[in-house]
């Protein structure tokens, strides 16, 4: 697979055109790690804050849905990626709601 | 131990509620934008399966409503324990497994959790809710 060459960023637009260009060519896993990166950075300062790994769980869940949610309407991540992002708040929710302890 | 059965019906409910207003969301935010939502909220991510879970609630709780409005206390009370009981404890039943299922559903093909993992989730939880309304039925908790 051939991908563009980086002179064709347009410097104009900033460094969107920049990101985008270094999320196509290494085919979407940019804008991933941003989003894992986001998910574990949450995850623990919460857990490290609170001691509270169930509600870091939905706090970090729904605070990537978020970013997802940008991120996707701006074209940055897949349909995909912002899929795994919703079920991950779902999930973290669920185990918050669930909790009898 | 005892409120754990009803704290369960209740948290499901509300998670297939935050399901809902989660994917709304993203449909109306999509629709605004033009976004192609047909990747997310189809299969088991889809409004349809989260709102047939929650549309139980209201249909039986609207039938409980309207049997107290109009029966007498004698009549209700009766009504409820001889007919209403069993098929109120079936529904309770349907809210969790559905909303349980949308769940797994979601683990399964979004995660990518293998269909044994969430099958034996689903057993222990069958298990724990029939001997959850068991209780709840034995001493009226």
């Amino acid at each position: 697979m051939a991908y563009a060459s980086p002179s064709t960023i347009n410097a104009s637009q900033g460094l969107g055109a920049v990101l985008n260009y270094a999320n196509e060519v290494s085919g979407n896993w940019l804008s991933n790690m941003f989003l894992l990166g986001i998910w574990v950075v949450i995850l623990m300062g919460y857990m490290k804050a609170q001691n509270d790994f169930k509600g870091g769980l939905a706090v970090a869940g729904y605070s990537t849905f978020v970013v997802a949610l940008l991120f996707w309407i701006g074209g940055f991540v897949s349909g995909w990626a912002f899929s795994i992002s919703i079920a991950f708040a779902i999930i973290g929710t669920a185990v918050l709601l669930l909790d009898h302890e | 131990m005892e409120g754990a059965f009803r704290n369960s019906l209740i948290g499901f409910l509300l998670v297939a509620l935050f399901g809902m207003m989660l994917l709304t969301g993203v449909s109306t935010v999509s629709d605004t934008y033009s976004k192609d939502t047909s990747e997310i909220v189809g299969g088991s991510m889809s409004l349809d399966k989260f709102n047939q879970s929650i549309s139980s609630v209201e249909n039986r709780a609207e039938t409980l409503s309207d049997t107290f409005r109009e029966g007498s206390i004698w009549s209700t009370i009766a009504g409820v324990v001889v007919e209403g009981i069993f098929g109120l404890t079936k529904d309770m039943f349907d809210m969790v497994i559905l909303s349980l299922g949308v769940l797994l559903g979601i683990a399964e093909d979004t995660l990518k959790i293998p269909a044994y993992v969430t099958s034996v989730i689903m057993g222990i939880v069958i298990f724990t809710l029939i001997f959850g309304i068991w209780r709840l039925l034995k001493i009226g908790d």
